[in-house]
């Protein structure tokens, strides 16, 4: 058991690594309801016919929606990772705590992709609704 | 276009902004309720 001010052992810390997972996803779910809207209406090419108000609107919206989303999966990644630190000092783990205490790597990958990702699609975001 | 590279930006720096105040947050805040209802560290 790790003790860093209180001691956790392997099944609180499964536990919280299933929670981080679980907000990550559901931190997905309100930007890609919000770029089905605008893909829908990029796709009809409604965006040419809207007012600038309209636009920006859109804007804002998916600005706001993927800003938190992204915030809030980078923090629940971060926390995964300091998780990971706390896995990793465990002395006796199970194959599953061994699996996912080498997997920081690609949590440190997952970290930068959500963040890039984010940038990318506000970018494609921004090239649809303003044309 | 110009206006949309602007955008752009500016996300681009309000998220750095955020992941920046993230990483590295300010150490010793004022308190908060100015009752002594805050707990020192």
């Amino acid at each position: 058991m790790t003790e860093i001010g209180i001691a956790m052992d392997e099944k609180t810390l499964l536990k919280l690594w299933n929670e981080k997972r679980t907000q990550i996803i559901t931190a997905q779910i309100s930007p890609a309801l919000v770029l089905i809207g605008v893909m829908t209406l990029a796709a009809y090419g409604k965006f040419s016919s809207a007012s600038d108000s309209a636009k920006y609107l859109a804007l804002g919206v998916a600005a706001v929606t993927g800003i938190l989303a992204m915030i809030s999966q980078y923090a629940a990644i971060r926390e995964a990772e300091a998780l990971i630190v706390d896995l990793t000092k465990l002395e006796k783990r199970t194959a599953l705590a061994s699996k996912i205490a080498d997997s920081r790597g690609l949590l440190s990958l997952s970290a930068i992709a959500i963040v890039g990702m984010g940038l990318a699609i506000f970018a494609l975001v921004t090239w649809a609704v303003l044309g | 276009m110009a206006i949309g590279i602007a955008i752009v930006g500016l996300y681009a720096v309000l998220a750095g902004v955020l992941i920046f105040k993230y990483e590295k947050p300010k150490k010793n805040r004022g308190k908060i309720t100015g009752r002594g209802g805050d707990f020192e560290s």
